[in-house]
């Protein structure tokens, strides 16, 4: 797999910092990812190997004000600058590669702006979701142990920590209220606009994003366009660390990423070995360090 | 007149299981936070399902526990039958087809012939994870948490590429897995000045960092750092790992208390409890790490046991014994097994607060005929009768 950096830009000048890999072939269907809340493009490694290995041209991104390498701090995380970025890297890749449509692969927290993305625009000819966060309220509330959104704005920290990482809730929370990000039937109305075909991945164990939420989401939308959900049994919301579920996760994404124009029919996925993934992880950090301009840091991770 | 139209929904697809012993493995639930009670329930569920797993894979493996018939309950674990780790010297114990087994890795070779251990990705994968929840016993030096994010690991081992398929060299380089690595034994060398330049510039880049490797390679760290006026004021941001033991140096090995100590001079520690011991072998698919009390924890997929070493009865627990263990995580051969360490479990729950039975390793055993006649019997069951020379 070869990789390079690749920079777009927001609709307000911001800088999007993008990792554009491909493999032997440059040619083949577009495939955007986004990682989870607190993780970096890195962190999309396996994803996209096996994306690559399977014909794909990907395209890895950090969100504005967010960790990683594009602009802005995680202390300023909002989902519309989540959207934003989304914006801007499918702009890029449908201006660099000779396709009119590209797949959006969204993990957790970033599904959400992901499927207001496909909503508005035609350039998405697929959406596939992995421990898609659906009912953003419900998944705050687990993942920080608190409430936030019915606490009054003049009563919220200055900061809330969240693996390490230092978050200001208030224009988190000024954002999800003037934007409609934080509940079940926001998404749901934004699911109902997108024609293209939505596939969610979710574990039945997910305590931070509940299977219920998305195949109800999935189902009241499931007249506008092919809905489908593939229910893992037993796993958790972080399905990024279960290396035992990779493989299984990464097959099941890249059939459902690709379809099968690419796959040929009774063609399986090709899946990386876990010590290629191993060694991906340790050059990617790598990567990642050099570009940051130093070591990885909370910041800069 | 009104018309019946259908409800759309979204269609729904099942995927296969995650594997009850993954649950635990990658679960976010911490496995050394389980009641006793219920670990013991689980881990006899595991084991059960485990020695009916490998019976049903592995031929030699079948014959050896014959009628054994694994059942619910507090006895079954004890009376699982297990195999001397001498059989990975003699014979190939996979429980998947050669297609799936990634590499078959060595034991180091102390003495004599070397163990050889099948593994898939699978069973690789649940090592690491092991290593992952053997972590957690360090909190609140280190959070897992924080693993990919801002530790740095000073490895003092070679690198993947240079370790090949000697276990323990490959298991340590796996922690790369979960936090950037970088590796001062090169080309056979233990690079000293390498490795305290790199635990200088990390701590001066505001990391984590671990300091992980074999007791003797640490020693010469620190006897290095001490006598180049290189000591450094790591307060709470150095956790130190050792595993692997002395092995060839044993002539030069120290007591643990006092490698705690040294490395906590030199290395500038806020605590005793910085650095801690792991254990594991080629035979074993997971890792037991020291807690704050450095004693030894069991994750709950392993059943760990002492055995009276001329009967290879259960002893009670604080009873020096034979430690046998029945490892479930390794599906790629049937960990059911005998070492050749003498040991104790640890009678009462460890003051640390986290569960899981505890051991002390005390000694390795020497070799004797009696213990080889065994071997041989057992060898027999594995392999077959017409196939056994001699």
């Amino acid at each position: 797999m070869e990789t390079e950096r690749l920079d777009a830009t927001t609709a307000d000048g911001r800088r999007v910092a993008v990792w554009r890999s491909h493999g032997a072939y440059a040619a083949g269907p577009v495939i955007l990812l986004a990682p989870g809340f607190c993780r970096t493009m890195r962190h999309m490694g396996a994803v996209a190997l096996t994306l690559v290995q399977n014909g794909a041209v990907v395209y890895r991104f950090d969100p504005i004000d967010h960790i990683g390498l594009s602009e802005g701090d995680v202390r300023n995380f909002t989902l519309t600058g989540v959207a934003a970025s989304f914006d801007a890297v499918v702009d890029l890749a449908v201006a660099r590669e000779p396709v009119d449509q590209v797949v959006i692969l969204a993990v957790s927290l970033p599904a959400r702006p992901a499927i207001r993305v496909a909503s508005r625009t035609a350039k998405v000819t697929r959406l596939v979701l992995l421990a898609a966060v659906v009912d953003v309220r419900h998944t705050l509330e687990a993942a920080l142990g608190k409430d936030y959104a019915s606490w009054a704005r003049t009563d919220l920290p200055a900061e809330v920590a969240f693996e390490r990482h230092l978050i200001d809730p208030r224009p988190l929370w000024d954002d999800a209220y003037a934007n409609q990000w934080a509940d079940l039937d926001g998404t749901i109305r934004d699911l109902c606009s997108v024609e293209c075909p939505v596939v969610a991945v979710h574990a039945t164990d997910d305590e931070w994003s509940r299977l219920d939420d998305v195949q109800h989401s999935l189902d009241r939308s499931a007249a506008v366009g092919p809905r489908d959900l593939y229910q893992l049994p037993f796993a958790e919301h972080d399905l990024g660390g279960n290396l035992s579920a990779m493989p299984l996760v990464l097959r099941q994404l890249t059939l459902s990423a690709l379809e099968s124009p690419t796959l040929e029919t009774g063609a399986d996925v090709v899946l990386p070995e876990l010590e290629q993934v191993i060694e991906l992880r340790s050059e990617e950090r790598l990567r990642m360090a050099g570009e940051a301009g130093g070591v990885l840091t909370r910041s800069g991770s | 007149m009104s018309a019946f139209v259908a409800e759309v929904t979204a269609r729904v697809h099942q995927l296969d299981e995650v594997a009850p012993v993954d649950r635990i493995i990658f679960g976010r639930a911490n496995p050394f936070a389980i009641a006793k009670r219920d670990e013991m329930a689980l881990t006899s569920a595991l084991v059960a399902d485990y020695v009916r797993w490998h019976r049903d894979h592995n031929v030699g493996f079948g014959r050896f526990v014959g009628r054994f018939e694994p059942a619910d309950g507090d006895d079954l674990v004890a009376s699982v039958p297990v195999f001397p780790i001498d059989l990975f010297k003699q014979l190939d114990l996979a429980s998947v087809p050669n297609a799936e087994v990634v590499r078959r890795f060595r034991s180091s070779g102390t003495s004599g012939t070397v163990s050889v251990v099948p593994r898939d990705d699978v069973t690789l994968a649940r090592f690491a994870g092991s290593m992952r929840v053997g972590l957690r016993l360090l909190e609140p030096w280190l959070s897992t948490d924080e693993l990919d994010i801002n530790v740095e690991v000073v490895s003092l081992t070679a690198s993947p590429q240079e370790a090949g398929d000697i276990w323990f060299s490959y298991a340590m380089a796996l922690g790369r897995a979960f936090a950037s690595s970088e590796f001062l034994v090169q080309g056979g060398v233990f690079l000293a000045e390498a490795a305290a330049d790199a635990i200088a510039r990390h701590l001066a880049n505001g990391a984590l960092v671990g300091v992980v490797g074999p007791p003797a390679l640490l020693m010469d760290l620190l006897t290095w750092m001490g006598a180049n006026g290189r000591r450094v004021r790591g307060r709470d941001r150095i956790v130190v790992l050792t595993g692997g033991g002395w092995k060839r140096r044993i002539g030069e090995a120290v007591e643990p208390d006092e490698l705690r100590r040294e490395a906590a001079r030199v290395l500038g520690l806020d605590s005793l409890e910085q650095v801690r011991d792991c254990f594991s072998q080629v035979e074993l698919n997971s890792v037991f790490v020291e807690c704050a009390q450095h004693r030894k924890h069991v994750p709950p997929w392993v059943h760990a046991l002492a055995r009276s070493p001329a009967t290879l009865a259960p002893v009670a627990p604080g009873t020096m014994g034979l430690l046998a263990y029945i490892d479930t995580s390794a599906r790629s051969y049937p960990c059911c097994i005998i070492s050749d360490d003498f040991g104790a479990i640890d009678p009462e729950p460890c003051p640390c607060g986290a569960t899981g039975t505890t051991l002390r390793i005390t000694r390795r055993v020497a070799r004797s005929t009696g213990s080889e006649g065994c071997a041989l019997k057992i060898q027999h069951a594995l392999q077959g009768p017409e196939e056994v020379d001699g």
